[in-house]
């Protein structure tokens, strides 16, 4: 009996039996199977991905149409009461919530701009 | 330039083990090139049948392509692949219903490639040998595991390995003196 316990006569039969055996058309096999495994796994997620597109469409489009209405007519919405004559049709593109909120957008990016650049020149 | 091809056959395998798991196809193609040779003897010990063995080992690598990112260490990837093989093994078995002796191998259905001599004889005498034997045997004698760890790799109670082996070392023993007094009367 050797260390591990084995017989070594069967220990020396079963590494006789042991080959090196040639690996090139079995690797060549293993690595067609992994592409088409990647391939199918691809088309898994692609198909899900649309499935799930669909479903949220499905469900989600009517509140989002109505949620873009309100946006849309939230924005529109004139600052003050100039009436319907010329002068309201002059002002129109300052007069409304969405320049405001343009304004107010511009105006925070320029401070963070600053900030930035204040913070780094630290 | 250094290609794929000519850089990877002279790392060490952990380093290409890293690599495949990182999604390298050229890193995942050179451990199958390096460890398709044992992950085949050891399915052909434990079928007999060269080329179920041949597929077997294939779904073994699939098994490990698709799972290799979830192995932690680089260098416990030996141990690992091996368990991977032994898993595969065992649904074969399960599929097949092999392990409540029903089926038993027939060790008939062999490939054109197959060998002669020893490697057939002891393919067709562990062929006789009942599932849990062969696998506990092979597992300890073709891939040197110990007892604890094909108990934890294959789920089976550490007495029941220990018997497993004792009874198929005995049987296999029995099968080697009646083939070694045969290859002497074959030289006489």
């Amino acid at each position: 009996m050797t260390s591990n316990g084995h017989d070594p006569a069967l220990q020396q039969w079963f590494v006789e039996a042991s080959q090196d055996l040639e690996g090139e058309r079995i690797t060549a096999q293993v690595m067609a199977r992994t592409q088409k495994v990647k391939l199918l796994v691809l088309a898994g997620v692609v198909l899900t991905g649309l499935i799930v597109l669909l479903l949220s469409w499905l469900v989600f489009a009517g509140p989002l149409l109505d949620f873009a209405l309100l946006l849309s007519g939230l924005l529109a919405t004139p600052l003050i009461d100039l009436g319907e004559g010329w002068l309201a049709l002059v002002f129109m593109p300052l007069n409304t919530v969405a320049s405001i909120a343009a304004v107010v957008g511009k105006v925070a990016w320029n401070m963070r701009k600053k900030l930035l650049s204040l913070s780094f020149s630290n | 330039m250094l290609k794929a091809q000519d850089f990877y056959p002279q790392c060490p395998e952990a380093y290409v083990v890293s690599l495949a798991r990182t999604g390298d196809r050229k890193a995942f193609e050179e451990l199958v090139r390096r460890r398709q040779s044992s992950v085949r003897n050891l399915m052909r010990r434990f079928c007999g049948d060269y080329t179920l063995a041949d597929d077997l080992a294939q779904q073994v690598f699939l098994k490990v392509w698709l799972n290799i990112r979830k192995l932690k260490k680089a260098g416990a990837f030996s141990a690992w692949l091996r368990r991977v093989a032994v898993s595969v093994w065992l649904l074969h078995l399960r599929k097949h219903d092999a392990l409540r002796g029903a089926v038993k191998m027939s060790g008939h259905e062999r490939s054109r490639s197959e060998p002669a001599g020893m490697v057939l004889d002891l393919d067709r005498t562990l062929a006789q040998l009942d599932e849990p034997d062969r696998m506990c045997l092979v597992l300890n004698y073709h891939e040197g595991m110990s007892h604890r760890e094909i108990a934890a790799a294959t789920g089976l109670p550490l007495g029941t390995v220990k018997s497993n082996i004792r009874r198929g070392a005995g049987q296999l023993q029995q099968a080697l003196s009646a083939y070694g007094e045969s290859s002497e009367v074959d030289a006489s």
